[in-house]
């Protein structure tokens, strides 16, 4: 694959500048819808700070707990060796979680309500997922279990390893493909009239059931794995039911002020 | 708070080329919030605050692209360098 692009010298990870591109998208187009509603430039990008700052944080926390154990963190302090922080993983979850969690903030701080982003800036959030499996596809990363069916995926000169005569599930681009998916139907959905964070936990509901789904075909045995299932599939089923619980509260609390 | 931006964007600029991606990324996160609280709470001086807030986004766009990679990427590049030493 083609992890690094070469540009005047210069080796640029090409998973950094996919999710560059990406964020870079979704504050462009959230800033022209937010304008339509009358939400100001700064206020957006307020928001998005907070919670690119948190999902940043919280990414990389997650990345941290599911990889090392606790006597190994405790060790890695105590001998003054701090590369496990700096080493730059994220997991998705974590971000998204430490994401929605930092946009509340933002808004507060800005003295904005964050209902009123819920049709903003939500349907972006499988956009940008999706461009960024692309740039794990070519980095040649989160790859897919043994597979030599129709678009099985050989690695050659692989970074990471891997034979190159070993085919793959095609799990990088089937997850892009459901992100988008997920995308169109949420800036469809976003054109109806609907209650606050209905889009919010519509997304966190089929990505849920996606990400439950396609865990089956991974194939990168470095993610955690707790009973029969991984942690990106727990996480799944707890954001499943939170979005569920919410939507019921809401829909609850409408009718009992009719 | 466009004082501040500037000073924070230009910190984050400097720690991006080197090396130190995760503080530029900080940095930059927080001058941008500064930055765009310093636009839209005191527009006189909205010309300071402005180039806090695009030196700050530059320091988070170096930085995202350098720093952030997912989990996989990261784990297996510290196996191959584990395996090598």
């Amino acid at each position: 694959m083609y992890p690094f692009l070469s540009l005047f010298g210069l080796s640029i990870p090409m998973y950094g500048l996919c999710m560059f591109f990406a964020i870079l998208i979704a504050i462009i187009y959230s800033s022209l819808k937010a304008r339509k509603k009358g939400i100001c430039f700064e206020d957006v990008l307020i928001v998005a700070a907070f919670a690119l700052g948190s999902a940043i944080l919280c990414g990389n926390l997650l990345y941290i707990a599911v990889t090392f154990s606790f006597s190994q963190i405790i060790s890695f302090i105590k001998s003054g060796d701090f590369s496990f922080i700096t080493s730059g993983g994220i997991v998705f979850y974590g971000g998204l979680i430490g994401g929605i969690g930092g946009a509340f903030i933002g808004a507060k701080v800005a003295g904005t309500k964050l209902a009123e982003f819920d049709d903003i800036v939500v349907p972006c959030l499988p956009l940008c997922h999706a461009i960024g499996r692309v740039g794990c596809l070519l980095a040649g990363c989160c790859y897919g279990m043994e597979y030599y069916g129709p678009f099985s995926i050989y690695y050659k000169n692989s970074v990471f390893g891997l034979a190159s005569n070993i085919g793959h599930f095609p799990v990088q681009p089937l997850e892009a493909l459901l992100d988008i998916a997920i995308a169109l139907f949420l800036f469809h959905y976003a054109k109806r009239k609907r209650p606050p964070f209905f889009i919010l936990c519509k997304y966190i509901s089929l990505y849920a059931i996606m990400r439950f789904c396609t865990e089956f075909f991974r194939g990168d045995s470095v993610r955690g794995i707790f009973g029969a299932l991984s942690t990106s599939q727990w996480i799944s089923i707890g954001l499943l039911a939170t979005s569920i619980t919410i939507r019921l509260l809401i829909k609850h609390k409408k009718r009992s002020n009719i | 708070m466009g004082i501040a931006s500037l000073v924070l964007g230009i910190v984050g600029v400097v720690f991006s080329f080197i090396g130190l991606y995760l503080p530029a990324a900080i940095i930059g996160v927080v001058g941008i919030i500064l930055g765009a609280l310093g636009r839209k709470r005191t527009p006189e001086k909205k010309g300071m605050a402005t180039a806090g807030l695009v030196l700050s986004i530059i320091a988070v766009a170096l930085a995202l692209i350098t720093y952030i990679a997912c989990m996989a990427c990261v784990s297996a590049a510290n196996s191959a360098i584990n395996s090598l030493a």
